[in-house]
This record gives structure tokens, sequence and C-alpha cells, in this order.
């Protein structure tokens, strides 16, 4: 058992500096800490233990989030026609050339990509989430939908003709609020 | 008795799956809260195996105080990266 | 005689928590998971707690084992309901099942 949790923590510490995304890093650092807390324990140190809990689980966390509100999230919600959002949907999409391109992009503009699957059409996420973009794949079509007061829609479409991204697959719809 | 320690241990590795291959970011925090379950269970257990009660003093801290980052973490995600 | 009753009741305990973690696979919707995550490894919580329990008899340990089980019992549904609750307003939307 005290190898096994000692394992664990390894995994986890390993995940926590390999993933792109901060956020997840958070979670798999709460994770090592309570691995940690219970490899203390098995070491007969149970006041340290217990210390380790607290600190790592409450404390750090809330520290790293503060930390972590410096750095803004571009916020992209994903619809395709009408299919269930379930797991291997998920992965699938994760792995089309045009996600990957928005990871570039965000990387580049120093934001975090967070996508979100939905089921909403556009003024319902407009008037809940500003700033948001949306994309619909529809038979082999994307459209991307954004606010025109957003400044960084003219950049997202520079950036993708710049990278070879085939013109005719896509098209950039600049929604105005008198016509919602 | 050790039996069902070491049972459970091996349900949280399970569980544990969950926070590595969750696809969003919910997942991830609903994988760690059955992880942090299962761990007051194995130290309730190992307390009860070697017959020291000053074990349970640290599952009662952590099971007041270790709520406290899922909560923050999905307030933060809630509230798009402001604190 | 009691003490196999507790060891009973901690094996009806590891068998819904092994259910518990056969659902987080099982289902392929984040809704469906995280209603397993909550109810069925709250109640293997509490079955698991309920068998110490009556293995060790009414003693002190006793006494703080249930002090757990309260806050457990509290906190646990708590904190899915907050995590859910996070997912669905930042727009994570499904189909409903008919």
């Amino acid at each position: 058992m005290l190898t096994g949790s000692l394992l664990f923590s390894v995994m986890m510490a390993v995940l926590a500096i390999q993933t792109r995304k901060m956020r997840n890093a958070v979670i798999y650092l709460c994770a090592f800490s309570l691995s940690m807390s219970l490899v203390y324990l098995l070491y007969h140190a149970p006041d340290v233990a217990l210390a380790e809990a607290v600190i790592g689980s409450a404390i750090s966390t809330i520290l790293y989030l503060v930390a972590l509100q410096k750095y803004k999230i571009l916020t992209f919600f994903y619809r395709s026609e009408d299919t269930e959002v379930r797991d291997e949907h998920y992965q699938e999409s994760r792995k089309t050339p045009l996600i990957k391109l928005l990871e570039k992009f965000s990387a580049k503009q120093e934001l975090e990509l967070q996508i979100i699957h939905t089921l909403d059409h556009y003024p319902e996420i407009n008037e809940k989430h500003p700033n948001a973009f949306l994309l619909e794949e529809a038979e082999g079509h994307t459209r991307i939908y954004g606010h025109p007061e957003n400044n960084l829609i003219d950049a997202l479409e520079d950036f993708l003709i710049k990278e070879g991204f085939p013109k005719a697959s896509f098209t950039i719809v600049k929604v105005e609020d008198t016509v919602l | 008795m050790e039996i069902i320690l070491g049972l459970i241990a091996l349900l949280s590795v399970v569980s544990a799956g969950r926070i590595v291959i969750g696809p969003s970011m919910w997942d991830r925090l609903l994988g760690f809260n059955l992880l942090a379950s299962k761990l007051m269970m194995m130290i309730i257990l190992l307390a009860a195996i070697r017959g020291e009660s000053y074990l349970l003093d640290m599952v009662l801290v952590y099971s007041l105080l270790g709520f406290v980052g899922v909560i923050f973490i999905s307030w933060f995600v809630q509230r798009k990266g402001r604190v | 005689m009691r003490e196999t009753i507790g060891i009973v009741f901690m094996a009806a305990g590891i068998v819904f928590l092994f259910f518990g973690a056969l659902g987080i696979y099982r289902y392929k919707n984040f809704y469906a998971r995280s209603l397993v995550a909550s109810k069925i490894d709250t109640v293997g919580f509490l079955t698991l707690l309920v068998g110490v329990m009556i293995h060790k008899g009414i003693s002190m340990f006793s006494l703080k084992v249930l002090a757990i089980l309260s806050l457990g019992m509290v906190i646990n549904p708590l904190v899915s309901h907050y995590i859910v609750r996070s997912a669905y307003k930042s727009g994570y939307h499904v189909k409903k099942d008919r």
C-alpha cells in the first residue's frame, strides 16, 4: 500500500508537469497532496499528514487560483448538429485540425482555451456569456459566431487564413445586437 | 478487515482514472471528490485495524476543510477565471 | 458475533462502492456520472462507517466515527451539487432523455 501510494503520487506529479492547461494542473496537484498525506500517515507521522492535507488541498489551491486569474480565458462553445454530447464525441472533436489551430491561436495570444459542448444557439449564449464564440459544425462546414465589437474575431480570421486553413470550409458570422 | 482495506485502495485507484481521462474540467473534479472520500474511508479502516483513535482526528479535520478546494475551483470556473 | 455483523456491513459497503466505481465508466454522459458519484458513493460511505461502528462496539472510537459520518453525509452531496451547478451555469448542456 505504501508502494502503491508512492507510485500514484509520482504519476500525479508527472501529469501536473506535463499538462498544457493550468487549471488541470491544479487538480493534479490536489490529488498529489492527498496521496502524499497518506504516505506520511503510513510512515507513522500523523501530525505532518494533518498539516499536508489541510495546506495542500485547501490553502495552496486558493493561492494557485488567485495567481491564475491573471491568465485570461478564451471560451469556445462547440455545437454540432443535434447529436448527444457523449464522451466519444468529445474525444473525436479534440482531434480535428480546427481545434488544434485554435489551441495554437490561444497560445499565441496568451489566453487559455476552454471548449464547452452545448446545445444552445447563439442568442442565448451571447446573452449569458459575452465575449464567447460559438463553433457550429454541419455537413463539413464550420460556422464561427462572434460579436463584432470583440477584437479577437478579426485576429482569429487573419490567423486561420495565414495558417492555410481552407477558406471554403469555414465562415465567420458577426452577429449584431440589433439583429437579435 | 485488511482485505477490505486493500479493496478500497484498489477502488480508489479505479476512481482516480476519471481524473486522468476525464474530458472536461468537471469530470476531473468529480473524480477528485470520489478519491477524497475513499481516502477518508481508508484512514478510518487503518485506525480501526491499528486501534489508534488519534488518526480519526485527522479525518475529522480533513472532512471539515477538504471540500473548500473543490468548491473554490468550481466557483472559479463558473465565474470564468475571476476570483 | 458483533464483529461478524460489522464485517458483513463493511462488505455491503464495498459492494456499493464497487457499483459506484463501475458507474463512472459505464455512463457516457457527465450528468449521469455525477448522479452515480453523489448518491452511490454516499451510501457506500454510510454503510462502511456503520460497519466500523458495529465492529468496535460502544466506545469513544465509535463516537468519533459517528461525528465523521454525520459530517460526511452533509458535505459529500453538497460538493457534488456545487460541481454540477458550476457545469450547468457555464453552459454545458446535453440532450434530455425521452
